[in-house]
């Protein structure tokens, strides 16, 4: 039977191409998931409950559709973490300095690109691999945030910026309506624009994809820069969230965004994957991690869970890949 | 040792792949396998060597049915496989790689290294190899590595050992080495299967040869009563025409597109000066490593180069990329398909497009979809290109189909100058000789093209000028009319 399904798939490539894709397993787990959450709670069928929980993961779901693009063109960034917590320290030393708001958020972001583009020159010209070398800038950006702000919590906002997380629109607060719109314009960019197209190509053979004429360094170059950007973004939305910046903000996070990346369909080794996957893990772990909290089971224990979920998912993915590959 | 086979099938997920081979081979005889790619000799040796485990039918060894589950069942029933590339272990010693899996050890599991290396020291000398056996794997050539794996299947004490295209990686020279070796065994009663594609080694080293096309074993004859045209039409079911080097309007005249002078590039090439016209097929013959794909890639503009000049079009140009280059009109389909010609998992149509990124989307980067269709189909038609549609992936094509999609690729770009580097290698006879009408269109429209083929007769049948070259050098430019095998050779040797 499996075995008929298969031939006749490989027979008619439209219609394999819209079927077998990873991103549905990531689809059936957020079913799952949300049944077995309004089994635990009522809570969960509260659309409002669930948005007022999904805030404090956006940082982290930028920045996961930023990884999407560069896993896909066969690199990673786990450094990712790291800049968030520099350019939030960065900016919470700015600010107390007194330049002023707007200038700090210029500063913040300005660092983060700064970052991203190091990590991008060091991959691209040195052809360092990026799994190492992002993780010595993990460790380096880390260090140089410690410096800078020591154990201090650098505070004293002014009301206006505290608290993103409380200003909606309907019921739908504005960090979410962020990430929404930005997931649907990379999601866009990717899935229907050229530059897109040349990530899915890099990723699956960068050789070929060299002597095709694509501008394979400064293509991942851009991706590295922009990871950055996108990080010092996350940095001020976690400050603005949290009221203060310390150099420890976000220990250990790069693990979480990677897990969103992963479950959503996306292949370790480059060349598949899309948005629309990693939009859908983004609410499989805000929906598991609130599911979790409110069927009052350690954190501890929570990243058992979520652990054990994306090895399930690499394995469901490479499957289908092997499948969709013969 | 006696091999036959009876009504010898294979099918795979529902694809019948070969159907009723019954062959024999006897101890003292080469017999050599001939097919186009795809024919079912492979998978036909993949029996025989336990890869792959028949469909149906039934594999005697001396008048004995034996069931071939594995290598290893084969090893131990005395049947070996010699692959194309030899499977070594490039940091271990020779020793080590023949009696690799079969190492006996003393009472406490040591290695009885004295024995092993005496052992291996008396195989290499029957066959007439002077290596010393503790020496590393790393370093040898392709064709010492060769006569080891041999040497690992003596120690084994293998009666029949089946060579899969082991001629193609070698040089002449070499060639000659093996086949004095395969003699040798011949007398000593070894059976020996040998697949190749050089129908003058086939005619030079078997006493027998069996013929399949399409899953199925044409015939077996004896190998002087058969002529070359007419295993030629075994294999492909029909006549093949020789095709001779045609002329046209452009090369009459004296335009030059491309002037290369004095191009080098340290421990590569150096001094390479040579002209093409529009509309002119410029060979390159010479042996592998002779620096040929260098002066391409250099061209190219994916290599650099550390001297000397190109001028196009009267320009003094250098090209820092291969995208600088294909903006220029330049275009080059590489020797390597898989690694640097296709993008596997990929549509047709995608890989088709992939060098064309602004003609298929719009100034804001958004892709046409219908102009990528449009584009694909044009080609698909126009070389007969067998696939089930545009968004099949490349990867499950044929070797001769995706060399058809990769000079489509370059084609969409319009090129001035087309370098084809061995395009036709590991094409069927069938696909070669369409890729051959497709070139010769291509110059009477007024391409340029270099070609780089390490198939003498491919160069002589095609190119209007010749350029050997040899060590990074050009030893001679050889106009069409006096250029012969006999004399390329020479100078592409010494």
């Amino acid at each position: 039977m499996l075995k008929n399904i298969s031939i006749y798939l490989s027979e008619n490539p439209t219609l394999r191409y819209w079927i077998v894709r990873p991103e549905w397993v990531a689809v059936i787990l957020l079913i799952i998931s949300i049944i077995s959450s309004i089994q635990l709670s009522p809570f969960f069928a509260d659309l409002a409950f669930i948005m007022d929980s999904a805030t404090p993961y956006v940082e982290y779901g930028l920045i996961a559709i930023i990884l999407t693009l560069i896993i896909i063109s066969g690199e990673i960034d786990l450094s990712i973490a790291s800049m968030i917590a520099l350019t939030a320290v960065i900016f919470g030393t700015a600010y107390n300095a007194g330049i002023g708001m707007p200038m700090s958020i210029v500063i913040a972001l300005l660092s983060g690109t700064l970052c991203g583009l190091f990590n991008g020159i060091l991959v691209t010209q040195l052809q360092i691999p990026s799994i190492i070398l992002t993780i010595g800038t993990l460790t380096l950006y880390r260090g140089i945030a410690q410096s800078l702000a020591s154990d201090f919590s650098l505070g004293g906002y002014p009301s206006w910026f505290i608290g993103i997380d409380y200003r909606y629109v309907g019921i739908v607060p504005i960090p979410v309506i962020i990430f929404t719109i930005f997931a649907i314009v990379v999601g866009f960019f990717l899935s229907s624009t050229i530059y897109g197209k040349q990530l899915y190509l890099i990723g699956t053979n960068p050789q070929t994809a060299k002597y095709s004429g694509i501008k394979v360094n400064r293509i991942k170059l851009s991706l590295f820069t922009l990871s950055g950007l996108v990080c010092g973004i996350a940095g001020v939305l976690t400050t603005s969230r949290l009221a203060v910046a310390r150099f420890n903000m976000a220990t250990g996070a790069e693990l979480e965004i990677v897990l969103m990346v992963m479950l959503g369909g996306t292949y370790i080794f480059g060349g598949r994957g899309n948005i629309f996957g990693t939009f859908i893990a983004f609410w499989i772990v805000v929906i598991l991690r609130a599911g979790l909290n409110v069927a009052r089971i350690k954190i501890e224990s929570q990243l058992t869970i979520l652990g054990a979920m994306l090895i399930i998912a690499i394995i469901l993915t490479n499957y289908i890949y092997s499948k969709s590959q013969k | 040792m006696d091999l036959k086979t009876n009504n010898i099938g294979k099918t795979f997920s529902g694809v019948n792949v070969l159907r009723n081979v019954d062959f024999d081979l006897k101890p003292g005889e080469v017999h050599a396998l001939v097919g186009e790619n795809g024919a079912g000799k492979s998978t036909f040796v993949k029996i025989l060597s336990g890869v792959y485990t028949p469909t149906e039918g039934d594999i005697f060894l001396d008048d004995k049915k034996v069931n071939i589950t594995s290598p290893i069942v084969a090893q131990k029933n005395g049947v070996s496989l010699i692959h194309q590339e030899p499977q070594s272990f490039s940091h271990l010693s020779v020793a080590e790689n023949i009696f690799m899996g079969h190492m006996d050890g003393n009472n406490f599991s040591r290695v009885k290294w004295q024995e092993i290396n005496n052992k291996s020291n008396e195989i290499l000398e029957s066959i007439g190899l002077k290596i010393d056996p503790k020496i590393i794997m790393e370093g040898l050539s392709i064709a010492d590595q060769q006569m080891i794996e041999i040497a690992g299947a003596l120690s084994k004490n293998s009666k029949v050992l089946i060579m899969d295209e082991p001629t193609s990686p070698l040089t002449p020279n070499e060639v000659g080495k093996l086949f004095e070796i395969v003699n040798k065994l011949k007398s000593n009663g070894m059976a020996i299967i040998f697949i190749s594609h050089r129908l003058e080694e086939i005619r030079q080293i078997s006493d027998r040869v069996t013929i399949f096309r399409d899953g199925d074993q044409i015939t077996t004859k004896k190998i002087n009563e058969v002529t070359n045209e007419e295993i030629i039409k075994f294999m492909i079911g029909r006549n093949i025409e020789e095709t001779e080097v045609k002329d046209n309007d452009y090369i009459k005249n004296d335009e030059y597109i491309l002037d290369v002078k004095n191009l080098s590039l340290s421990k590569k090439f150096s001094n390479i000066t040579f002209n093409l016209k529009k509309g002119e097929i410029l060979g390159f013959a010479g042996l592998v490593g002779a620096g040929r794909t260098e002066v391409a890639k250099s061209i190219f503009g994916a290599e650099k180069f550390d001297n000397g000049e190109i001028i196009y079009n009267g320009e003094n140009i250098i090209n820092n990329s291969p995208n600088d280059a294909i903006n220029k009109g330049f275009a080059y389909v590489p020797e390597d398909r898989k690694q640097m010609g296709i993008f596997g998992p990929v549509a047709v149509e995608d890989n088709i497009t992939s060098a064309v990124p602004k003609d298929v989307s719009n100034n804001f980067g958004l892709i046409n979809s219908k102009t990528v269709s449009t584009f694909t189909n044009e080609y698909i038609e126009k070389f007969n290109i067998i696939l089930t549609s545009g968004r099949q992936l490349i990867e499950e094509l044929s070797g001769g189909n995706q060399q058809k999609c990769i000079i489509s690729k370059w084609l969409l770009s319009k090129p001035k100058i087309l370098i084809l580097d061995e395009p036709t290698r590991g094409v069927d006879v069938g696909v070669k000789s369409e890729m051959y009408e497709i070139i010769n269109k291509l110059a009477q429209e007024g391409t340029a093209i270099i070609l780089i083929s390490s198939e003498l007769p491919e160069i002589l049948s095609l190119s209007h000028r010749i350029i050997v070259m040899r060590e990074g050098k050009i030893t001679k430019i050889l106009n069409n009319k006096e250029a012969t095998q006999e004399n390329i050779m020479s100078y592409a040797i010494n």
